[in-house]
């Protein structure tokens, strides 16, 4: 019986390692490569690098003005998770404290804008934006803000899935929208 | 706190404020635009519902909506199999190694999706073709070079990036099934198999109902992978909805026929989600 258990849950780190392996995989080879020469890269794509080169490095940070957009990632993605969570939570405790029709309605509709993709609301955005004048960091951050928020409301709401989770919900908002940017 | 009170509004005022002027007027504009000729600076005329009648005889639309579709309910299904099976791995008593697991599975979720979309393009362009060669298998021949193989590739790497993401919310639920409840069905003579489909699975429930709703309506509105990996090619057949509205508004400048598009696909959207809901939450009750 216990030879038995101890098989089974061999078994089971087995299929973990095996699955985590292919998961794994594509971040292996994103690594491996960026230590090889384009040439490399073509005749030998899936093992170790034969002769280690760094010069992919200073050039892809060149060509990317790689401090330029990290600094501009960093600051938007710090303020705007920072504003989501505060203002986020704020709102999710009002409607959790005051069970009225009325709050039912507010969470619903918070709710339901989850579901809008952001292509039909890109065009407006940028025309409603763009004469305002705030095309630019501080437009931005207030447009995660508004986007994220929805998201980051219901979850706080059901604080049943816990606080931990909510904040996964919020990191991932961010990330997307980063690429917006862009 | 009162509904009159005034700490209730200014609680939810920022929250309001910030998704009135980014969410809900935008709406509101896009649908006036959707009845106009707009080019991204000024609105020409007012043309009515041409725009509608436009894109029920655009082919290249309704096909990215078919591929869409087709896209989102392959990938729901096996994103939420494969979640729901790393959640029940990672669920079982392994000690430390389970942390690791976890990691790793939910790993592809903290990189964009334009990232994510050049490793797997370079995966299926370079490894795949590796492994034609070492192998002499034609399986891994010539991938994204044709529409299918385009479709497959854009569901591996969906399930790839989102199935540690699902795992998450199975494994919430899971721990929350009270263990008492999983004992007294194993005294009971109880095996695994019958444990999980007797016990556990219609106490998680409420899991699918939350899991089906972000995958689908996320399955149905990704762009950023659909561009980095196949970027429409072969010939616009792996364009999805979203992929198509972009080009049409930023590349040929029909900004109003492009907002036509988008209200018609936001509907698509919200209506097959309301479904979904009504079913899963119906089956939550029966339970």
């Amino acid at each position: 019986m216990k030879l038995k258990k101890r098989f089974k849950s061999f078994l089971v780190v087995l299929i973990g390692l095996l699955t985590s392996l292919i998961w794994i995989y594509p971040f292996y080879l994103v690594v491996v490569n960026s230590f090889k020469t384009k040439a490399e890269i073509f005749t030998n794509t899936l093992g170790l690098p034969k002769k280690l080169t760094l010069d992919n490095y200073p050039e892809a940070f060149k060509e990317l003005e790689f401090i330029q957009s990290f600094t501009n990632s960093l600051l938007i993605s710090i303020v705007s998770i920072f504003l989501l969570v505060v203002f986020s939570s704020m709102a999710a405790y009002a409607l959790s404290r005051n069970r009225s029709k009325l709050s039912s309605f507010i969470y619903f509709s918070f709710a339901i804008v989850i579901l809008v993709p952001f292509q039909s609301i890109m065009i407006p955005l940028i025309s409603i934006f763009g004469k305002l004048d705030m095309l630019n960091r501080a437009g931005l951050i207030f447009m995660y803000l508004g986007l994220g928020s929805s998201l980051a409301i219901v979850n706080f709401y059901v604080s049943g899935v816990g606080f931990k989770f909510s904040y996964i919900f919020i990191l991932r908002g961010i990330k997307e929208y980063i690429h917006f940017i862009r | 706190m009162k509904n009159t009170s005034f700490s209730y509004w200014a609680f939810l005022a920022p929250c309001l404020i910030a998704i009135f002027f980014s969410l809900v007027l935008p709406i509101l504009i896009g649908v006036y635009y959707s009845f106009t000729k707009y080019n991204g600076f000024e609105v020409s005329e007012f043309v009515g519902l041409e725009n509608y009648k436009k894109l029920i005889s655009d082919t290249q639309f309704l096909d990215s909506l078919w591929f869409t579709t087709k896209f989102s309910v392959v990938s729901v299904v096996l994103i939420n199999i494969i979640g729901l099976a790393l959640a029940l791995l990672v669920t079982q008593k392994l000690g430390k190694i389970n942390t690791i697991f976890r990691t790793i599975y939910f790993m592809p979720n903290l990189i964009g999706g334009i990232i994510l979309g050049f490793i797997w393009q370079f995966i299926f362009l370079k490894v795949f073709k590796g492994i034609a060669e070492f192998t002499g298998l034609e399986l891994f021949d010539g991938w994204l070079a044709t529409p299918e193989t385009g479709f497959w590739g854009l569901v591996i790497l969906y399930i790839w990036q989102m199935s540690g993401y699902i795992m998450v919310i199975y494994i919430s639920f899971l721990n929350n099934v009270p263990t008492e409840l999983i004992e007294a069905a194993s005294i009971d003579g109880a095996n695994a198999w019958q444990r999980f489909w007797k016990v556990k699975f219609p106490l998680i429930a409420p899991a699918f109902t939350i899991s089906l709703f972000l995958t689908l309506s996320n399955a149905f509105k990704i762009y950023d992978q659909n561009m980095a990996l196949t970027n429409g090619g072969p010939f616009g057949k792996t364009e999805m909805a979203t992929m198509n509205i972009y080009n049409t508004a930023f590349k040929v400048q029909q900004m109003g026929y492009a907002q036509a598009k988008a209200m018609v696909f936001l509907i698509i959207i919200a209506v097959i989600s309301a479904i979904q809901l009504y079913i899963t939450r119906k089956r939550e009750v029966d339970l």
